[in-house]
């Protein structure tokens, strides 16, 4: 496994080296570490049906890094962003909820988030410009593996975020036109 | 100005809408003809069945909604209470987003109110490959103009909103053939809202227009329920499991109802019906169950324009190009568009960060294509495959193979030509290697080398069509023409899943067609006493309903 000297000088030239053999044993590796119980499945938070607390602190950090400075940073709209999110991966059939769990696992994972990430400190500490990079990073990666990563995580925090009526100004949507909502509601 | 939901009224004067969610003890239903699931084919056979005097039980596992929860038309509420799996299915290697409806009314709660029919090759192509009977363009021209007159099918008579209209300006540009769209709406607002649930009752779904009618006809409703298998005996179907699902629709509550038919239909949608007769082990010698299904693979392109498009407002589709639907050689695909609200446009924008926010605040004046991929026509683009998870779930398996990928990279270039003719500033392919190209000529030199690759390519899918093909033919059909399952008499599958290949066309209208034929049928051979008076029965029916007011049927 890679020294923690070169995880601390990650690069790009190092993260493509990774290249598909080390993802996968990388993923190998998580799911031995699964099994050996060194990585239990985390019950849902408080208040949530699915999303962990470390998936919580994962998903705080993305939100402003996915939706950039048309996120407001807001507690409430924040939660309410959490909140949709949770819901939205209850709603998915098991093999999905499945797949996207063995992802987040692998996203706490500090093994992982080290050589496939870059991230050094944990989500809820890492810089904004470290998860810039890394979506950056899974967004132009050749392997689909990273390309399907980024896709579901940036579509979860979106969802989170301009399905929210306060992102509306941000993207100058007027909403339904509002001779309507008032007929329909009067 | 309140709008009458239908079923607040109906349910006061007596419908049998049952929620299943609130029953606490299993029991055991009985019924001559049992319907699972409640869309266009559910829907359809519905009336029709409960037009010949039959008693109807339909089961739908979705939850019950009208247009009073439709009136904030929120992009997040419809998202997650009328879609299958909250809006975020895919196929089994996530490549491909899958739109399904999941509600009473399935899709058509939810679609765009596109009414085609069949085009007619797709109908030759039917019967020369797979034996399909009496289902020419002649032979179904009268079920067509049956279903138009009791939906209020018609093109779109208003001015296309500017997303649409911009379509017909390229295409007229280029002299490229376009069409105005047919829609299944009766005093339509011009909203836009169509995806998040009509909150005028304007669109003519299953939901508020073939459901309460036969309703009104002693047709029972059972929602939160979800059709979990059918049991066989010597003599075909001897009952189907039903579980009853939570609040949520989804988690089951421990109460089972066995359902006891003379006649059993499935409508469940060609991702549920195939994994329904897995799941119960359906008789299939030749393993054809899930078989061929065909997805009409969809990619985009978005274009910018100096001028306000304002895509999220107004009927969200009125035009389309069969331009190149049907080329000499390769995959032919059609053109439409989307609407453009928020959450839907944050996905096709492709971007994150300070990208993304940039992106977004250009939503007002953004214009998207979408090209629909005719697959199942020929060995290279044979369809994909509905299997079941260890749990019984269904799993869509879609191979993308070269042929399709090869229609898909012609379609991007076909957009961006299209979208550069009605005067856009910039077009980007919907794929993660698109860049707002400035010029058609630069747009055509970059498209040219986009890696066509799963995950870099934006694909989604509204139309699950096949799995359990229609067709004399028993080596390649699990029904016969009428939708009568080949193996088990009391079975008939009256959905998206009967078409031996996709349409090529947005699939509402023909399964329309295709289940007001086969009902009929069905009504026939199942009532040969009252047989007489059924062929006219759902006709006259259907007029009086147009207008919604008419509750009591002889």
């Amino acid at each position: 496994m890679t020294p923690p000297a070169a995880i601390a000088g990650f690069d790009r030239r190092a993260f493509l080296k990774l290249g598909v053999a080390g993802t996968w044993t990388l993923v190998a590796c998580s799911t031995a570490a699964t099994l050996a119980g060194c990585s239990t499945a985390a019950p849902p938070a408080s208040g949530y049906r699915w999303l962990s607390t470390e998936d919580l602190a994962l998903f705080s950090a993305l939100l402003p890094a996915v939706n950039g400075p048309a996120w407001p940073d807001e507690t409430s709209i924040r939660d309410e962003a959490l909140r949709r999110i949770d819901a939205a991966l209850a709603a998915l059939a098991p093999q999905a909820q499945e797949q996207t769990r063995q992802l987040l696992d692998l996203l706490h994972w500090p093994v992982f988030r080290h050589l496939a990430c870059g991230l050094s400190a944990p989500w809820s500490r890492a810089p904004a410009e470290d998860i810039a990079r890394f979506l950056q990073r899974w967004r132009d990666s050749r392997l689909e593996l990273f390309n399907a990563g980024y896709r579901g995580l940036a579509k979860l925090a979106q969802l989170g975020w301009w399905s929210q009526r306060a992102s509306w100004d941000a993207c100058r949507y007027p909403g339904p036109p509002a001779w309507a909502v008032a007929a329909l509601n009067g | 100005m309140a709008i009458d939901d239908i079923y607040t009224q109906g349910i006061a004067a007596g419908w049998s809408v049952r929620d299943a969610s609130t029953l606490s003890a299993d029991a055991v239903l009985e019924t001559e003809v049992a319907i699972v699931g409640s869309g266009a084919g559910g829907g359809m056979a519905a009336e029709i069945l409960t037009a010949a005097g039959l008693n109807v039980l339909m089961i739908e596992e979705g939850a019950l909604y009208t247009a009073a929860d439709f009136k904030d038309m929120d992009e997040w509420r419809g998202f997650s209470t009328l879609y299958q799996e909250g809006a975020g299915r895919m196929t089994a290697d996530g490549a491909v987003y899958v739109f399904q409806g999941r509600a009473v009314g399935g899709s058509t709660t939810v679609n765009w109110t596109t009414s085609l029919r069949t085009p007619d090759p797709t109908l030759e192509h039917w019967a020369q490959a797979y034996a399909l009977r009496d289902s020419t363009p002649a032979d179904l021209a009268p079920w067509f103009a049956r279903c138009e007159e009791r939906l209020g099918i018609a093109p779109w008579a208003m001015e296309p909103n500017r997303n649409n209209a911009l379509l017909r300006d390229g295409c007229a540009r280029l002299g490229w053939s376009w069409k105005t769209i047919p829609r299944n709406v009766r005093g339509c607002w011009n909203l836009g809202y169509c995806g998040l649930g009509c909150p005028t009752n304007a669109k003519q779904s299953m939901l508020v227009t073939t459901i309460p009618q036969a309703l009104r006809r002693g047709m029972t409703l059972l929602h939160h329920a979800r059709a979990e298998a059918l049991h066989f005996s010597a003599n075909g179907v001897a009952a189907l499991t039903v579980r009853a699902l939570g609040k949520d629709a989804r988690t089951p509550t421990g109460v089972t109802l066995t359902v006891k038919a003379r006649h059993y239909v499935l409508a469940a949608g060609a991702i549920n019906t195939p994994a329904l007769l897995l799941r119960s082990r359906a008789p299939d010698p030749r393993g054809l169950i899930g078989r061929r299904t065909c997805i009409h693979p969809v990619n985009a392109s978005l274009a910018l324009f100096d001028e306000p498009v304002h895509g999220f407002h107004g009927a969200p589709q009125s035009i389309y190009s069969d331009h190149f639907l049907w080329p000499a050689q390769g995959l032919g695909y059609k053109l439409e568009v989307p609407p453009l609200q928020p959450v839907l446009m944050s996905g096709i924008f492709g971007s994150h960060g300070e990208r993304l926010s940039l992106d977004m605040r250009q939503l007002d004046h953004a214009q998207v294509c979408i090209a629909l991929m005719r697959d199942g026509f020929d060995a290279a683009t044979s369809g994909g495959r509905v299997r079941i998870d260890a749990q019984g779930q269904p799993l869509l398996d879609y191979p993308l193979t070269e042929a399709l990928w090869d229609g898909l990279r012609r379609a991007y270039l076909s957009m961006a030509e299209v979208q550069f003719a009605a005067g856009a500033r910039s077009v980007r392919p919907v794929h993660l290697d698109g860049h707002d190209y400035r010029s058609w000529d630069e747009a055509r030199r970059a498209i040219a080398f986009l890696p066509m690759r799963a995950q870099r390519a934006t694909l989604y899918t509204a139309h699950l069509m096949g799995g359990c093909p229609m067709g004399e033919d028993k080596t390649r059909c699990v029904i016969d023409s009428r939708g009568r399952h080949h193996e088990i008499e009391n079975l008939s599958i009256f959905d998206g899943s009967m078409f031996p290949t996709s349409i090529g066309a947005n699939p509402q209208l023909s399964i329309y067609a295709f289940v007001a034929r086969n009902a009929t049928a069905l009504a026939d051979s199942l009532t040969p006493r009252r047989s007489a008076s059924t062929d006219t029965a759902g006709v006259s029916a259907a007029r009086h309903d147009a207008g919604g007011h008419r509750h009591a049927e002889a």
